[in-house]
C-alpha cells in the first residue's frame, strides 16, 4: 500500500536536512529519501562562516556537533600581496565563529538534528522517479534497502540530492538556464595543527599567491586543520596524477601558507575536483523544489555552499509549512520562495564568478585590502560571511577610492602591476551585478559580462536508473569523497 | 509558430480524439486532474495519436472573480500535465490554459508532442470575457507536429473560430485545424420579454456552435478537431451588481472532415465526454470561396455588441489592473518560455526564464 505524507525530501544533507527539521517542527510529517548510510563523507569546502553556523543552530545541530569538539575561529587573516587583512568575524545572531567540520562528523549530526525535529530519514533508500497529478508533483517512487519499489505520495516534493539531482532530471530542470565556467579547481587535506590553541590555531586563513590561492582551516576535533588549495581547474588532475609532488610545489609556491602550515602532522590524502562549473536551474515548479546545489551551485572559492544550502532549506520549511493543504497557494509562494533564493545568492554567485578566474588579485582589492584598518573590527570579511552583500561592502564610493589609490600605486610602484583593461573589466563587472540585481528579473538567462565564463560544464545528464530489484550493498565507510561539492 | 506545407507530403491518416470536459470555475488544480483522466480515459478507449482539450482547459472563463484568479506560469501545472502526459501515453496533446508569459497573461494554447517538444500560441479573447483575464494577442496559429511527420497544423481558440480571417491566414498552409472553444452561452434565468429575447440568441448560439467546425473545413479544405467546454455554470451579469448571469457551456465538441462531413460529435447532451474519429491529412483542398464579411456565421446584432462592448470592458479592466499590480499572477514572478520548445530528454527540458526572447532557451 502507497505512504503518504506531507512533504517527501531527497538527499539528507545540509539542505535536505535543514529543510526537514524545520518543516518536522512546523508540525508537518516529513519523509528524508537518503541513498546513503551515514556517516558519509563529501567533497566540500567545509567551511562554515557565522551566518551558516548560525544555521546549523537554527536547524538544532549545533550543539551535535559542537559534542565534535570543533576548533571555533573568531579571526579572519586575508594575506595579499605584501599586505595582510586581520579582522574579527561579523556575529550572525549569537554566533562570532567560524567552523570547518568533516562532513562525516556533520552530516550525521544534521540527521540526527532532522529525526529529532520528528522527520523520518531513512537510509539506503534510493529515488527512482516523481510521481505526477494533475501536471503536479504529487509523490515519488523509491527503492528501499531490500530493492523493493514503492511509492510515498506528499503535497511537496523536495529535491536535494545534490548537483547531478536526479529529481531536477524527473521535474525537467535539469539543463541550468544559466550557468559559469570555473577557473579554479579544489585540491585538499587534512593535518594536525601545532598551533592548536593559539590565536593562529583559531583563524580562517586565505593566501594569495600570484594567481593562486591557498586556504587554512582550523577543523574538528580540535587539533586537525583544513589545507585547501584552490589553483587552476586543470590542476585538479596534476594533484591526482602525482598527490605529493603537486603538494610540495604548491607549499613552495606558497611560503606564507607553508610557514602556517609548518609542523603539521598524519597528513591525509589529497582530494579534488575541477568540476566546478557555477549555475543555476529553475528551482520551482508546481509541486516540487530543488534545494541547495540541486538547484544552484556556485564556484567554492568563496565557501557559501553549505550555508545557502542550509538558509534556502530553512526559508523554503518557513515558505510552505503553512500553504500545505492549498496547491495553488503552495505553487505561488515556491516560485516566491525561488525569487528569494535568487535574491539572496546571486550576489554571490558572481563574486564566486569573480574569485575564481585564474589571475592575481584585482588591483582594486588589493588596495582596498591594504588600505583596511589595522583594528580587527569586522569589515571586508563580511564579503565571505555575508552580514552583507557584495555591493554592500564593495561599494561605489570604496570601489572608486580602490581605483585611485590603485592607479596612483601604479605610478609610483610598479607601473606593470596595475592593469587598466583589468581594472576596468572589474568595474564593468561590479556595475553589471548591481544593474542585475536591481532589474528584479526572475531566472534571468542575460549574462553579466566578465562575471559569467564560457564554456562552463554543468552536471552532465544521466537518465534515471531502473527499480533494483537486488539489495542495495552495504555502503562503504570510507572517507572517499562522494560526486557532490557542496 | 511557424510552418510550410509540403503539398508532395503523401496522405497520412491520423487518429484523433477530443475531449469534452465539464470543469469547475477557478478550480485550476481539481480540474486538470479531471483533464488528467478523461485524457487516459480517451487514449484507453480510443488509441489516437493525437488528442485535443478545450481552450482555457484549466479553467471555464466567464465574469467571475473565480477565473482571475486562474492563470498560471506558462511552465506551471497545466502544460507540465500536457506534457507529461504527451510522453507517458504517446500522443501529442494540445489544451488551453490562462498562462503568464513575461509580464501578462494570455490565452496560450500548447500542443506537446510525446518527444518532449512542446508548440505554444497566444490567442485573443477567448469568449465574451477573455480580455477582463489576460492580454489579447495575435498568432500565426501555425505549427509543424513531428509526430505527424511535420505535418502543418492551425490553431484556433474561441471566437477565431468564427473569424474569417482565421480562415484567410490559415487557408492553403495547413492539412489540419485544432484548438478549442469555452463558450458560455446567454442568460436562460431572466424573465419575461428579456427571457425571450435570451433564449431566442441562445438558440442561436447553439446553431453557430454546431455549424462552425463544419463551416471551417470547408473554408480550408482541412479535416477540423474542436474540443469545447460542456456544463452548467452561473455568475455575476457586468455592470448589473448582483444579478445573476445562469447558463451553460455550449460543447459541440466536434471533429469533421474537410468537406465538413461531421465524424465524431460531442453535444451538451452528451455532457462530459471524449470522441474520437480518424482523419486523413494531405494538401489542403478549400470547398468554399472565401466571404469578405469579418465573421464566418453572421452573429447577430446582440452578439456582436455584446462582444464590442465586453471586450472594451474587459480590455479596460485587464490594462487598469495591470498597471495597478492587482492582479493575481502579478504577485509571483513572470518568466517565459519560447512559442516553438525543441524535443529534448525530460530531464533537458527549456524552463520559463525572463530576458530578451532573442536570447531565451529554447
Amino acid at each position: 500500500m502507497d505512504e503518504r505524507c506531507d512533504v517527501v525530501i531527497v538527499g539528507s544533507r545540509l539542505a535536505g536536512a535543514t529543510a526537514a527539521a524545520h518543516l518536522a517542527r512546523a508540525g508537518r510529517r516529513v519523509v528524508v529519501l537518503d541513498r546513503s548510510h551515514f556517516p558519509s563523507n563529501q567533497l566540500s569546502t567545509h567551511l562554515l562562516f557565522p551566518s551558516g553556523v548560525h544555521e546549523l543552530q537554527r536547524m538544532g545541530a549545533l550543539d551535535g556537533i559542537l559534542a565534535s569538539d570543533p576548533v571555533k575561529s573568531p579571526w579572519l587573516s586575508l594575506q595579499i600581496e605584501d599586505s595582510e587583512l586581520n579582522e574579527r568575524w561579523r556575529p550572525s545572531g549569537p554566533i562570532d565563529y567560524c567552523m570547518c567540520v568533516p562532513r562525516t562528523i556533520q552530516d550525521i549530526e544534521l540527521v540526527r538534528a532532522a529525526r529529532a525535529a520528528g522527520a523520518e530519514v531513512p537510509e539506503r533508500h534510493r529515488f527512482l522517479g516523481v510521481v505526477w497529478r494533475g501536471g503536479r508533483a504529487s509523490g515519488v517512487r523509491y527503492a528501499g534497502p531490500d530493492g523493493t519499489e514503492r511509492t510515498i505520495h506528499a503535497k511537496l516534493v523536495v529535491g536535494a540530492d545534490g548537483r547531478r539531482s536526479s529529481v531536477a532530471a524527473a521535474v525537467g530542470s535539469f539543463r541550468p538556464y544559466r550557468s559559469s565556467r570555473n577557473g579554479r579547481g579544489l585540491v585538499f587535506r587534512y593535518g594536525q595543527d601545532p598551533l592548536v590553541g593559539t590565536r593562529a590555531g583559531e583563524t580562517i586563513y586565505q593566501f594569495w599567491e600570484g594567481d593562486s590561492l591557498g586556504f587554512l582551516f582550523p577543523s574538528a576535533p580540535r587539533g586537525k586543520a583544513l589545507m585547501l588549495f584552490m589553483g587552476a581547474a586543470e590542476e585538479a588532475a596534476l594533484a591526482k596524477s602525482d598527490p605529493e609532488g603537486y603538494w610540495a610545489d604548491k607549499m613552495a609556491r606558497h611560503p606564507r601558507m607553508a610557514a602556517r602550515a609548518e609542523g603539521m602532522t598524519e597528513l591525509t590524502p589529497l582530494a579534488s575536483t575541477g568540476a566546478t562549473s557555477a549555475y543555476f536551474r529553475a528551482s520551482s515548479g508546481p509541486g516540487w523544489a530543488l534545494l541547495g546545489d540541486a538547484g544552484h551551485f556556485k564556484d567554492p572559492v568563496i565557501g557559501q555552499g553549505q550555508r545557502d544550502a542550509m538558509w534556502s532549506g530553512r526559508v523554503l520549511a518557513e515558505t510552505t509549512a503553512p500553504l500545505l493543504e492549498d496547491p495553488a497557494e503552495l505553487d505561488r509562494a515556491l516560485r516566491q520562495w525561488e525569487q528569494r533564493r535568487d535574491r539572496e545568492c546571486l550576489p554571490s554567485y558572481h563574486f564566486g564568478n569573480i574569485e575564481t578566474r585564474v589571475e592575481p588579485v584585482a588591483p582594486v582589492f588589493a588596495e582596498l585590502v591594504r588600505r583596511s584598518p589595522s583594528h580587527p573590527t569586522p569589515d571586508l570579511g563580511d564579503l565571505f560571511g555575508r552580514a552583507r552583500s557584495m555591493p554592500q561592502v564593495l561599494s561605489l564610493t570604496r570601489l572608486t577610492a580602490g581605483l585611485l589609490g590603485a592607479m596612483a600605486r601604479a605610478r609610483a610602484d610598479r607601473p606593470e602591476g596595475l592593469s587598466l583593461e583589468h581594472t576596468v573589466r572589474d568595474l564593468k563587472v561590479h556595475l553589471g551585478v548591481r544593474r542585475e540585481l536591481l532589474s528584479r528579473r526572475f531566472r534571468s538567462h542575460v549574462l553579466v559580462s566578465g562575471s559569467e565564463h564560457p564554456y562552463a560544464e554543468p552536471p552532465t545528464f544521466r537518465a534515471a536508473a531502473p527499480a533494483a530489484r537486488k539489495p542495495s550493498p552495504t555502503p562503504k565507510r570510507t572517507a572517499a569523497p562522494e560526486e557532490v561539492p557542496a | 509558430m511557424n510552418a510550410q506545407p509540403k503539398s508532395t507530403r503523401p496522405p497520412r491518416q491520423v487518429r484523433v480524439a477530443v475531449v469534452q470536459p465539464d470543469l469547475r470555475v477557478g478550480a485550476v488544480e481539481e480540474n486538470l486532474i479531471r483533464l488528467e483522466d478523461l485524457v487516459r480515459d480517451a487514449v484507453q478507449v480510443h488509441q489516437p495519436e493525437l488528442v485535443i482539450l478545450p481552450e482555457s482547459a484549466s479553467s471555464p472563463t466567464v465574469y467571475d472573480p473565480r477565473p482571475a484568479r486562474a492563470a498560471r506560469p506558462v511552465d506551471g501545472a497545466p502544460l507540465q500535465l500536457l506534457r507529461h502526459l504527451a510522453r507517458e501515453l504517446d500522443v501529442i496533446i494540445g489544451g488551453g490554459f490562462l498562462a503568464q508569459r513575461g509580464h501578462d497573461a494570455y490565452s496560450s494554447y500548447a500542443l506537446a508532442e510525446p518527444n518532449g517538444g512542446v508548440h505554444l500560441s497566444n490567442h485573443d479573447g477567448s469568449t465574451f470575457w477573455g480580455r477582463h483575464y489576460s492580454r489579447g494577442a495575435s498568432t500565426s496559429g501555425r505549427t509543424a507536429l513531428a509526430a505527424l511527420g511535420g505535418a502543418p497544423v492551425g490553431v484556433a481558440c474561441g471566437w477565431e473560430w468564427a473569424r474569417t480571417d482565421t480562415a484567410r491566414r490559415l487557408r492553403h498552409r495547413v492539412q489540419l485545424m485544432v484548438g478549442g472553444t469555452c463558450w458560455p452561452s446567454y442568460p436562460l434565468n431572466w424573465s419575461g420579454p428579456l427571457d425571450r429575447w435570451m433564449r431566442r440568441e441562445h438558440s442561436r448560439q447553439l446553431q453557430h456552435a454546431r455549424e462552425l467546425p463544419g463551416q471551417l473545413a470547408r473554408l480550408l479544405g482541412v479535416p477540423v478537431a474542436l474540443a469545447a467546454h460542456v456544463g452548467a455554470t452561473s455568475f455575476a451579469t457586468p455592470l448589473a451588481g448582483r444579478l445573476p448571469w445562469d447558463t451553460e457551456l455550449l460543447g459541440e465538441s466536434q471533429i469533421v472532415d474537410r468537406d465538413g462531413t461531421v465524424l465524431a460529435r460531442l453535444t451538451r447532451a452528451d455532457g462530459e465526454a471524449h470522441a474520437a474519429a480518424t482523419v486523413t491529412l494531405e494538401p489542403p483542398a478549400p470547398l468554399d470561396p472565401l466571404s469578405e464579411l469579418a465573421w464566418i456565421p453572421n452573429p447577430s446584432v446582440t452578439t456582436r455588441s455584446l462582444r464590442t462592448a465586453l471586450r472594451l470592458h474587459g480590455t479596460l479592466a485587464y490594462q487598469s489592473q495591470r498597471l495597478l499590480q492587482r492582479h493575481y499572477w502579478q504577485e509571483v514572478p513572470g518568466a517565459d518560455l519560447a512559442d516553438e520548445i525543441e524535443p529534448g530528454e525530460p530531464g533537458q527540458q527549456a524552463t520559463a526564464t525572463s530576458g530578451p526572447s532573442s536570447t531565451r532557451p529554447r
